[in-house]
């Protein structure tokens, strides 16, 4: 009778176990937004400014691009761009974090709205007429996708900016380590969303993530 | 006993035989899938695509690029040698190029890829 009694409370407390179980998934699955719905979120921290909220942005900035032309925010703000951080001769996680930019690349091919932008936090080795030759080699319009180079301690702190962390390792393959985030950046030069450019899967849930920040600007 | 033997035996033999180039993948993978991708789809012409070399490709020229690195024409990027391996490694990894991302029929024997090296590392 004893065991009995036993075997019941293990089956009752069994049972317990499997709706706690089942109630916390609902409970998860409910407060889970629909990641198709509504709009991005802001990343970085917020300020105040004159009693308003301000979400963080991205500082103003200039570089040289691939043809030498100085590239400045202000040029930007039309568009939303996805940028990140390389160097041409990286041999670690460069080559799979360019291979999911030109999915990205792909994708939005006829989309005047979006840019990509890489920098190279390089600069030393990766000059104007080198990053030229990298984006024929990779069969990209340079409209499209711009290569910006400039003074490599404003890489790096631009770097830091993004939230990409950058700094140079001797350590490292190449002298820098970095890290191959690739980042959504909006006209207010707002951050809206990451994404692992080592992942593949992860870029796919970017892709969608663009549409989203795109579905904003077509309403207006 | 002896028949049980023999039978584990052959099963291996097939089993070994059915995953030719698994030690090629396995290198391929840890060796050449950084910059010429996983799937051997390399990216744009940075880092040529392998999955495309096709029937007329002269494969065991794979064995000097391994060996001794490739500098590429436009002299952008440079393929690093690869160092460590031993014959028949090179082997395995240019025959699952062949085979397994190419679709082709038979292999470069190690014979031939034995005979390169000398020539590769002159």
């Amino acid at each position: 009778m004893k065991l009995l009694n036993l075997q019941k409370n293990i089956l009752m407390r069994n049972n317990l176990n499997i709706i706690t179980a089942l109630l916390v998934t609902v409970v998860l699955f409910s407060c889970k937004e629909d990641p198709n719905k509504g709009p991005l979120p802001y990343y970085g921290e917020k300020s105040f400014v004159n009693g308003d909220t301000v979400d963080y942005q991205i500082p103003e900035f200039k570089f040289f691009d691939q043809d030498s032309n100085a590239v400045t925010s202000t040029d930007l703000d039309p568009y939303i761009y996805v940028t990140d951080f390389f160097f041409t001769t990286c041999p670690s996680i460069c080559p799979i974090v360019k291979k999911q930019m030109l999915r990205i690349y792909d994708k939005y091919k006829d989309n005047p709205k979006l840019k990509l932008v890489s920098h190279t936090l390089d600069p030393k080795r990766d000059t104007a007429g080198k990053l030229r030759k990298y984006a024929q080699k990779l069969n990209v319009s340079t409209e499209k996708w711009i290569f910006l180079t400039g003074d490599k301690d404003s890489l790096i702190d631009m770097s830091a900016n993004y939230f990409i962390s950058a700094y140079e390792d001797d350590d490292a393959p190449g002298g820098i380590d970095h890290s191959g985030l690739v980042v959504l950046i909006d006209t207010n030069r707002n951050v809206r969303a990451s994404a692992q450019g080592t992942d593949p899967d992860d870029i796919t849930e970017f892709l969608l993530d663009i549409d989203r920040l795109l579905i904003e600007y077509e309403k207006d | 006993m002896k028949k049980i033997s023999v039978a584990i035996a052959f099963f291996l033999f097939i089993a070994c035989n059915h995953n030719t180039y698994k030690q090629g993948k396995d290198l391929y993978e840890s060796n050449c899938a950084q910059c010429h991708m996983p799937d051997g789809t390399g990216v744009g012409d940075l880092y040529p695509a392998l999955t495309k070399l096709g029937p007329n490709y002269d494969y065991s020229m794979i064995t000097c690029y391994i060996l001794n690195g490739k500098k590429s024409e436009s002299s952008l990027l440079e393929m690093v040698a690869i160092k460590g391996l031993t014959d028949i490694e090179i082997n395995n990894i240019i025959n699952y190029v062949r085979a397994g991302m190419n679709g082709l029929k038979g292999e470069v024997s190690i014979a031939d890829t034995r005979k390169l090296i000398p020539e590769c590392t002159e």
